[in-house]
Parts: C-alpha cells; structure tokens; sequence
C-alpha cells in the first residue's frame, strides 16, 4: 500500500528528476567532448604557440630551479589535449618530480594528486545542489503540503512510511546517480582518444563510487534537515546555509591540513587535496573517506528515522520538530558552522604560523586562539535564538509572510 | 473503537485529559464542545496525526500504536491541513483507494456522476459545498468502520447541506457504519445522532444517549411567589435562564417524584418547554454568573 501511494505521489517527480540527473552526466559528457574537440580543431592554437612558446613552460628543473620550457609543437598538443592534469597549485608536484610523461600515462595513478579536467566547465556543480535539493526535498515537502497528515492516518506505522521512503523515493534517485555517473565514465573514455585520454575505465569507476559516496552523503544529511525542521522559512534556510558551509567544507579540511603543514614546517608540500571526489574523473579519492561518507550518512538517516516515530504534527511550524533534540543539533550546528568559517575564512591560525615561523614576527597565540572563540561565540548565539526561542522564528516567519503578501 | 485515558498537551497547555470513551456500531455520535475545547484535536489524535502523552486507542481489542494495520478502519480528513488542495480529484480517489483496501470503487463512480463531479477537476477549483461534498463521497466509498468528520456542515449552504447529510445517513445505515461528528450546528447535529460525548475543561463530561435524554430530561419555565428558587431545583437541575422571577432550568433526570416535589412548592408557572440539544449544550458549557440562580 505504502509503496503504492509514493509511486502515485512521487512518480512523476522521481522519474524527471532520474531523469534531470541521468541527462545532466550525458550532457557533461557530451559538453566536454565537444570542449575538447574543440581544442583539438583550434585553428589558432598553431599561430598561439608561436606567438608565446617562450612563456609555456613544460616542467620544473629541480637543478636549475627553474620552469623548462617546451621543446615543440608536437609536445605542447599533447600537454594542451590530455584530458587530466594535476589541480592548482601544480608547482608542488612538479617540484617533487612529476613531469607530464608521467601524468599523461594512464595506467600511472597516485591517490595523492588532485587530479582534474583540462575540459570541465562547472557543469558537474549541478548534481552538487540538484541532490542535495532533493534530499531535503524528501521529507520536507510532505511536511509542508498537508500529506504528512495523510501518511500518519494510513494503517501503517512510521517505521514503515519511513523505510518504505528510503527504499522507493531515495534509492531510486541515488541509483540514477550511479548509472548517469557511470554512463558519464563510459562515454567520455569512449569518446576522447585513447592517446589524450589519460585516465582508465577503473580509475574512473573508482571515481564514480568516491563521488556517489560523497554525494549519498550530501543526500542523507540534507534530508536529515529536511525531516527534523518544520518551519517554512527557517527551515530552507537552514538547508540553504547548511549547502553553502557543505560546499566549503573540502576547503576548511585541506586548510586543517596546510595549517599543519605550516606548523611542522614542511614548506614543500601541498596537504593532498583529494578527499572530496566532487567530480568524476582520474581522482578516485579514498576508500575510508567512502566509508566515513556512508557510516555518517547511515547515522544521520538512523536518528532521523528515530525521531520520525515521535513527530506529532501540532508542532509543524516549529523550526526544530524535536524538542528533545535541540541540545545536540545546536551542538552540531555550531560546531560545524565555527569550524567552516574559522577555517574557511578567517582562519587565524594559518596566518599565525606564517607570520611567527617564516615571517620571524613576534606574534602572541592569543589572537587566533581569540579570534575562534569570538566567531564560535557568535555561532552559538545565533544558533541558539533560533533553535530555542521559538517565539523569535515564529514572529520573523510572521513578519516575512505579512511582507510577502503585502508584496505580493 | 474503545479509547482509554487520553491525554494531549500542546505547547505545555493541557488539551485533552484522561478522555475515555466507546463508539459501538452503527453508532453516529456527536461531538460538542466549545470553541477551543479540543475537538478537532480529539479527532487528530484518533486519526494517528497527533500523539498523545497517554492512553490508548483500540480497535478490536488492537491499539492503532501496536497494530497500525487497524486504522484502516477510521477514515479522517482534517479539514486546515490536507493535501488535496494541489490534486485532481481522480487523484484524490487514487490515493484513498489504495490507502483504503475495501475502497468501494462502484459506489464512488456513482455518486461522482450522481452529483455531476468532474474526476479532471482540480479540488481548489470546487467550492465549500461541493468540497464538503467530494470528502463525505470519499468517506462513504472508503468503507472503514468509524467515520470520524469535523465540523462537516460547517459554511454549507442549505442544499448541499442536505444533499451532504442525506448522503451520510444513507450510507451509515445501509453499511452499519460508525461516525464520529464535531459540530457546532447542534440543532442539525441533534437529527442526526444518537449519542452526544460534551468535551468541556479538557475531558468528555457527559455522553448523552439523546433518546434516554428525550425520556429523561426535562426543559422547564419556572416562576415561584418569591425571588428565591428552592434548592430542590437548583440540587438538581442546570439553569439556562434567570429574568426577574422567570427560571428557566434543565432537568436531566427528571421523575414524577420530582414533579411532585416541584410542585409543593406552589410555582406560578410550571411550563414544559420543548428539550432540544442545544438546551444541554447550553446548561453545560455555558459559564454561569455567580449568584444567579438565588
């Protein structure tokens, strides 16, 4: 019964959005082809290499600590059509030796480049708000459309509507992540010559489970917000903010690590920026960040299966629809929220070690240590207006609706 | 459907407490109450939309907490919060279909036709009536046993009032159904129903078998030579009037000893008023002065 009212329900959506999602791997595949045909084709790119060879270098001599520059025509095509290159920066790669003989060989694979695409053009950036959207989608729409009080007078119990929501609303979607994914994998190794194509099918299946992972992640925590929050304009809010954080959070990670990078003094290394597989491609990121992805987003899933048992839906205004969990989302909240902007953006540390070790200032360790607590403090504060006094969202969504209408 | 020990708080304010009753087949009962009182919140918590802090709900011996399956036997739709607002009606008939496994497809089809409904027709394009009208047909066709409907005439006009209530009748007497309905229009409510459960400060503070009621009860106009009214009325009997020496006073268990009692007391007037629900409703709910009723 239950699968059958979400297939009624949910079938339309499910199948465009499948579909949007299946369409937009084609269409990256299909866009990046054409990027790199097009750069094949170039008339100009003879007349351009004449013009600045002397500017184009191929490598870094480690001797002469000085960049090479390249030796021909023949050497800056090859370089210019390779499908994959290491990320910016690339100087600490080629400092350490890796030439472009070794990165332009498919079968070479280190778990330590950033590798990326010579011929992406953000196109990939859509799944990362499409499937987010929809996880928080997920539980929120029926939330806020009445059908909540359809489900929970059907003769089934929560665990049921839940799980059953899982199995036949999100799965499906996932799955059209894994098969566009991989679709994408097949096409573009198919499409660019085998000579530019300098990635395997593995490596780039490797890829599509990182990515899938990362983004399940993405789907499971958004719709964990999706299924605790009630109010109508706090809670997308609160998704909104929670995106933009989650997109910078690869940041803030790399920026821990550079951090200490800079405190033990290992000036000649880069922290190895490839965690977060947020595209398809040579990078196949790392199996136990997979795991991390998969354990956490399971977590959240449990806790919010947990607590969808308990909703009663006289509070479904509230910005938080368990009270009883106000303490540990404001926990997480802050804490999440502080470490991305006192990472991300402010990060006082980074500038401390700079300045005290290769600057030789004389800086006191008060000022980053102050500058965290004060972006925490603030973090907390708002959290906590939001989280705990009601009568602050409940007015502001009053004040925001009179506006609207008034407007409208 | 037995409900025990019912208790509901909304935002730390008591709502419903210890509510506690029965509803047999072929029962249709009312449910009365004033604004505010909670009856609309009786019906979500029955429904399974809210959760109570305590008490149980059964259904042939099975709580709906432990044996979900049985709500398939209550039908409910809330009136402020559905999701019928953005659906078709031939949608609408789908999901309740499949919601409701003894959803009577046959009967749906011919009331849709009977009452000129168009399946294409999006439910925010009809009007009140034919809204109220669309959920009684789904509520009959659904075939579940307890029938639970808030304020269903409410904004209705006299025509698709009748139609609506014609069409409830007929449907609860040939299948031996249960309803359960909030009202507020009493004097309707009163033709419709057996039974009357008066929700007041939180609890159901009397269930009236209104033929018992009829046999029972009394309305009487009083008047006694002096200002001062017996304590033997005011022991036993709920006051809905006082002007000057005109008392006009419910007696819910009404006995010719009583009469006899009255009588003694040598009133002026002693006039039986005809009893009707709105009469209970009123010496119920109704907030009496102090000192009144000397």
């Amino acid at each position: 019964m239950i699968r059958s009212i979400y297939f009624e329900r949910y079938k339309k959506v499910l199948i465009a959005a499948c579909v949007l999602v299946i369409g937009s791997c084609l269409f990256n595949a299909v866009n990046q082809n054409n990027r790199w045909k097009n750069a094949y084709n170039d008339p100009n790119d003879k007349q351009y290499y004449e013009q600045y060879k002397d500017d184009l270098s191929s490598s870094w001599d480690n001797v002469e600590t000085q960049e090479v520059p390249l030796t021909s025509y023949k050497d800056y095509r090859q370089r210019r059509l390779t499908f994959y290159s290491i990320g910016s920066p690339d100087s600490f790669y080629t400092q350490e030796g890796v030439t472009f003989e070794i990165i332009s060989k498919a079968s070479n694979y280190s778990k330590m480049f950033p590798y990326v695409s010579n011929f992406s053009y953000m196109s990939e950036a859509f799944l990362s708000l499409f499937v987010p959207l929809i996880g928080f989608l997920l539980f929120f729409i029926d939330q806020k459309t009445g059908f909540n009080q359809f489900l929970f007078s059907l003769g089934a119990s929560r665990k049921e509507l839940f799980k059953k929501k899982l199995l036949y609303v999100a799965l499906p979607f996932l799955l059209s992540i894994l098969v566009g994914q991989s679709l994408y994998a097949v096409l573009i190794h198919t499409l660019i010559p085998a000579p530019y194509m300098n990635a395997t099918l593995g490596q780039l299946f490797t890829s599509v489970i990182s990515n899938f992972c990362l983004l399940s992640f993405m789907f499971t925590s958004s719709a964990f917000i999706g299924s605790m929050v009630g109010n109508i304009v706090f809670g997308p809010l609160t998704w909104a903010v929670y995106w933009w954080l989650m997109l910078n959070f690869p940041r803030s990670v790399y920026s821990v690590g550079n951090i200490i990078y800079t405190a033990k003094q290992i000036t000649h290394k880069q922290f190895p920026e490839t965690l977060f597989v947020s595209s398809v491609g040579k990078m196949g990121g790392h199996w136990w960040m997979n795991l991390l992805f998969i354990l956490l987003g399971s977590l959240l899933m449990f806790w919010a299966f947990k607590k969808y048992q308990t909703i009663s839906l006289e509070n479904d205004n509230a910005y938080l629809l368990h009270k009883k969990s106000r303490w540990p989302i404001w926990g997480i909240m802050t804490l999440f929220t502080s470490f991305i902007l006192n990472t991300s953006f402010f990060d006082p540390w980074l500038y401390f070690f700079s300045e005290k070790i290769y600057g030789q200032v004389d800086i006191s360790i008060s000022s980053p240590i102050l500058s965290n607590i004060t972006v925490t403090l603030i973090v907390g504060l708002i959290c906590a207006f939001i989280i705990f006094f009601r009568g602050f969202t409940k007015t502001l969504t009053r004040a925001l609706n009179k506006l609207n209408q008034r407007t409208g | 459907m037995i409900v025990k020990q019912l208790t509901k708080t909304i935002d730390h304010r008591s709502v419903l407490k210890d509510i506690e009753f029965e509803l047999s087949k072929s029962e249709i009962v009312g449910l009365v109450g004033r604004n505010g009182s909670g009856k609309t919140t009786l019906l979500r918590v029955l429904a399974g939309q809210y959760l109570p802090e305590t008490g149980d709900i059964t259904i042939d011996q099975k709580s709906v907490f432990q044996h979900p399956i049985v709500k398939q036997e209550i039908f409910f739709i809330d009136e402020k919060e559905n999701f019928l607002r953005t659906y078709s009606l031939q949608k609408i008939a789908k999901f309740y279909q499949i919601a409701y496994p003894k959803f009577n497809q046959l009967l749906f089809s011919d009331l849709v036709k009977k009452h000129e409904f168009s399946l294409k027709q999006n439910y925010r394009q009809l009007s009140k009536g034919q809204q109220a009208l669309f959920q009684i047909i789904l509520a009959v066709s659904s075939n579940a046993r307890y029938l639970l409907l808030d304020e269903p005439f409410d904004g209705l006009d006299v025509i698709v009032k009748k139609e609506v209530i014609g069409l409830l009748m007929e449907h609860l007497g040939e299948h031996s159904r249960t309803a359960l309905i909030s009202s507020h229009n009493l004097p309707e409510l009163e033709n419709l129903v057996d039974r009357v459960l008066l929700l007041k400060d939180q609890s159901i503070i009397k269930d009236y078998r209104l033929e018992e009621m009829r046999e029972k009860a009394k309305k009487l106009q009083l008047v006694f030579k002096t200002k001062k009214v017996p304590s033997l009325v005011k022991e036993n009997s709920k006051m809905l009037d006082f002007q000057g020496r005109v008392v006009t006073v419910v007696f819910e268990h009404f006995s010719e000893e009583l009469e006899a009692a009255i009588k003694e007391f040598d009133p002026l007037v002693y006039e039986e008023l005809p009893l009707s629900l709105e009469d209970l409703f009123e010496a119920n709910l109704k907030q009496h002065r102090k000192g009144s009723l000397k």
